[in-house]
Formats: structure tokens, C-alpha cells, sequence
């Protein structure tokens, strides 16, 4: 059992992971801010999103690496496409479902949009947009794991070797850690989410 | 609180990104070997790596077990990789996109697709090392023996009662695939599975699948107990396996011409497939038999 190959291979896995949901939710909370400004470019912009999560891992991965090369950035980058769709489309729902009342009652004290939008819609959002990062970085380890296919490093490779070589205890020194940290995220975003709903 | 909060969010995205701006920073050095995602073409990829090292100055990285030729092609258009180990047939269906072969001989192909190679991508195909990776179909020897099945024609009549099972890239391939294997031999299957390699002789083995496609040089092949059907309508083009590099890479390192070669005429269907054994069933690591093969053959 190589402990030191897995641990680093899961350090790089680690990081593929959340520089990629980090990414993700730079692009996609702004996005989803804009969204509400412009509401018209709503459909435009979610047609795009889900057409993006419908193409295969290793197609996105392929078409990715032209750009970016064999190495953990296409990773990264493809990905940052992926979790557009939960990251966006979370963000997007929690920031319009603030209470009108609030919201009428921000206005007749005289706040501006934009302080609408820091004070009211943004606080209120949070426990969906960490919902939404939740579901990403669940997401996002899972294809990381496929990562392995375009030369990049992480837990995939000991998973794909073990199968191909049918060396059990191979494909679970990869398997399991990503499900462990998949467990792990899913419930402490999940705590998060559940103290900060107490606003 | 939450300004606390967004600075510290923002120091990760940034702390996050710095790994991947120094290691794609600065040209690379050296040649990079690339590979398929199976054993065979991992080993010879290896053995290729470990050649270089051993008889040359040239840096040798490594990016193995890649996503099969729809990631191999691009990536040495791309310069990513600057050699990987392929398969004739496979160039003539799949990188250069001639379906029929007929009439041509083995020795035909391979200069057929030397030659588009060199012209149409840049590349230089060197010679073949023996071995012939090709599809076949194969039953369960039982199986077999009780259906009366040699030949894949056979199966036409009997199809429909059999479960079929073949791995994810037998289904993408244009010509010498699924598709091409349903057209010439008329063969509809009563269920079509997609299963990775390493588990289908399990399956086959234990009767839960009845017709696999594998290949020849398969080291499973020892193991089990299958019957492989002659392909008597010619589906499959010959595999002759062989290295593929670019131009560029040679001209920059014009020793790799000869070097490359070395292996030409060295491993058969035989020999690779015990190859393949030592990794896949006695669990040896492919650094170890690579290195092995090619001290006992005096290539280093």
C-alpha cells in the first residue's frame, strides 16, 4: 500500500478540485449578480449552462486540453464549466427569492439597488449559494477523478490502474478517498449552510 | 465578519492558482512520451521512455495512460505529446479515415499509412514490432463447442439469444467497430453492453456475457478459456503495432531516427502477451517488466 503516492496524489486532487469550484464560483456568483440586473440575458446565458453540463467528461476534457495542454488546468478549467451550472443557477435562485416585502421595506428607507442587493438579496442568498457549492465540489471530485485520461495528476490514475490491472486494493486506494472526501464536504458545507440559515 | 470572510475566499482562489502558473510556465524540455489507457501501450510507452534514457541525453516525461487515440492524435498535433505507440489498422480507419481495405496486404497498409502520415500530419510511422494487435470476438470455449460456432458469420443465426459485450472504444470507432461489425456480419445481439476490458473475461468466464470483443494480445487470453472467431468476412484491418513520432521532435533530435527503430522486428503476439501477463495477472510493475525485456534483449 503506497501511503506517500496517495496522499500526494490526493494533495493534487485536492487541488484540481477547489482551484476549479473557487473559479467556478468567481465567475458564477458575479454572473449570477448580472443576471439580476439583466433579467433578458437570463435565457440566453442558462441555455448555455446546460448545454455545457450535457457534454460527455471526456469530450469537454479533449476539447479543453487543445487549448490548455495535458496537465491540471485543463482540469481545472473544464471544471470551472461544470460547476457553472450549480454554482450559477443556485446563486441566481437564492438572490431573486428574497422576500418582496423586504425588500419593499429596504426601498422605503431609502436604500439604493445596489444596497438592496449587499444588505437584503445577498445575505438571504447564502445558504443557497453555499448549497450550490456543495453540490459543485461534490461534482467536482468526481471529475477529477477522469483528469487521468488527458495526462493530469489526482486520485484517478490509481482508480484507472487498479481496474485495468484488476488490483482491488489499487483502484480503492483511489476510490475511496474521494468518496471519504465527498462525504466529508458534502457534510461540513452542509453544517455551514444549516448555521447561517439562523439569520 | 464578511469582509473577513471575502478576503479569505479571495487569498485561496489566489494561493489555489499559483501551483498551475509555474508549471505551465517555460518551454519543455526534452521529449514526452504519451500512451493509451492500457497495459500494452503503457509498457511499450515505457519501454520507449526508459530506451531514450538509457542510450540518449534527451529529458524523457512521461504522460501515460491517456484517453485512447480521440486524445493521442490531438495532443501530438498539439506538440503535447511527441510519440506514442499505434496500431496500422487503427491509423487507416481511424486517424486517416479509409474504411475498405480489401486487397491490400499487411505490408500495403503500413506503407500506405507511412506515407499519409509523413504528408498529411507530419509524422513518421516506424517500423513494426511483430505483433498484431487485432479485434476478435470470442466465446467461451463451451459455448462455442455447443453452438457450433468458428467463424463470426456464424453467429448471424444464433445472435439474438446471445448478450454481447465490448469496451467503450469498440463503440466510437467509424469503420472497425460496432457499427462496421453490425453492417458486414448482420449480427443483432440481444443485448449490447459497454464494458471495460479487465471485467469482461470475468463475465464471459462465468456466463454473463456471451460474446466479448478482445484483443489478440490480451493477457487474459492465457488465462481464460475463450474460443476466438475467425473473422472470415475481413471486418478487421491487420494492427501491426508501431511507433509514432513528430517530424519536429526528429529534427531536433536526429539521433531519435535510428534509436527509435530499435525495436523494430522485436516483440510478437507471443512475446507481448506475456508481457502483458506479467502486469496484469502476477501484478509486476510496468517500470519493472519494461526494464526486464529490455536488458534481457540488449537494447540498452
Amino acid at each position: 500500500m503506497n501511503w506517500t503516492g496517495m496522499l500526494s496524489a490526493a494533495a493534487v486532487h485536492l487541488e484540481i478540485t477547489f482551484a476549479g469550484v473557487l473559479i467556478g464560483t468567481a465567475i458564477g456568483l458575479p454572473l449570477a449578480a448580472l443576471l439580476i440586473r439583466f433579467p433578458r440575458l437570463g435565457r440566453g446565458v442558462f441555455l448555455v449552462i446546460d448545454a455545457i453540463q450535457t457534454v460527455p467528461t471526456l469530450a469537454m476534457l479533449t476539447f479543453v486540453m487543445l487549448a490548455f495542454g495535458l496537465n491540471e488546468v485543463t482540469v481545472v478549467v473544464s471544471i470551472v464549466l461544470y460547476t457553472l451550472f450549480p454554482i450559477t443557477r443556485n446563486a441566481y435562485v437564492g438572490l431573486t427569492s428574497a422576500d418582496a416585502g423586504i425588500i419593499r421595506a429596504g426601498r422605503g428607507l431609502g436604500m439604493t439597488p445596489l444596497q438592496i442587493f449587499t444588505g437584503i438579496r445577498l445575505p438571504l442568498a447564502v445558504p443557497m449559494i453555499l448549497t450550490g457549492i456543495r453540490l459543485a465540489v461534490v461534482a467536482a471530485l468526481a471529475i477529477a477523478t477522469t483528469g487521468v485520461f488527458i495526462g493530469a495528476g489526482g486520485l484517478g490514475m490509481l482508480i484507472w490502474r487498479g481496474i485495468q490491472t484488476r488490483n482491488t486494493t489499487m483502484m480503492l486506494s483511489g476510490a475511496v478517498p474521494v468518496s471519504l472526501l465527498a462525504v466529508f464536504f458534502e457534510f461540513s458545507i452542509g453544517l455551514l449552510e444549516k448555521k447561517l440559515r439562523r439569520i | 465578519m464578511r469582509k473577513k470572510l471575502l478576503t479569505a475566499a479571495a487569498a485561496a482562489a489566489l494561493l489555489g492558482l499559483l501551483p498551475f502558473c509555474l508549471t505551465g510556465c517555460g518551454a519543455r524540455e526534452g521529449v514526452t512520451i504519451g500512451s493509451k489507457q492500457f497495459t500494452e501501450n503503457i509498457l511499450l510507452g515505457e519501454m520507449y521512455a526508459q530506451l531514450i534514457e538509457a542510450r540518449t541525453d534527451i529529458p524523457v516525461t512521461r504522460k501515460l495512460n491517456l484517453g485512447g487515440v480521440q486524445v493521442c492524435m490531438p495532443a501530438m498535433e498539439k506538440a503535447e505529446i511527441d510519440m506514442y505507440f499505434e496500431y496500422t489498422g487503427t491509423a487507416f480507419n481511424e486517424i486517416l479515415d479509409h474504411e475498405l481495405f480489401e486487397g491490400l496486404t499487411t505490408e500495403d497498409i503500413f506503407l500506405q499509412c507511412k506515407a499519409e502520415l509523413d504528408e498529411k500530419h507530419d509524422i513518421t510511422m516506424f517500423d513494426p514490432l511483430g505483433l498484431n494487435n487485432t479485434f476478435a470476438l470470442a466465446v467461451k470455449t463451451s459455448r462455442a463447442e455447443e453452438l457450433g460456432l468458428s467463424k463470426i458469420s456464424d453467429l448471424a443465426p444464433v445472435a439474438e439469444l446471445m448478450r454481447f459485450g465490448a469496451d467503450h472504444f469498440f463503440f466510437t470507432r467509424a469503420y472497425d467497430g460496432y457499427d462496421g461489425m453490425v453492417d458486414r456480419y448482420g449480427v443483432y445481439f440481444a443485448e449490447v453492453l459497454r464494458v471495460d476490458t479487465a471485467l469482461m473475461y470475468e463475465a464471459a468466464d462465468k456466463g454473463e456475457l456471451d460474446v466479448i470483443v478482445v484483443y489478440s494480445t490480451d493477457s487474459l487470453l492465457k488465462k481464460y478459456d475463450l474460443t476466438c472467431l475467425e473473422d472470415d468476412l475481413s471486418l478487421f484491418p491487420p494492427y501491426e503495432g508501431t511507433l509514432l513520432c513528430r517530424n519536429g521532435t526528429l529534427e531536433k533530435y536526429p539521433e531519435l531516427r535510428t534509436l527509435l527503430n530499435a525495436l523494430a522486428g522485436g516483440i510478437d503476439d507471443e512475446t507481448m502477451q506475456q508481457l502483458n501477463y506479467e502486469v496484469d495477472v502476477m501484478g509486476r510493475s510496468v517500470e519493472e517488466v519494461a526494464g526486464e525485456f529490455l536488458a534481457a534483449n540488449n537494447y540498452l
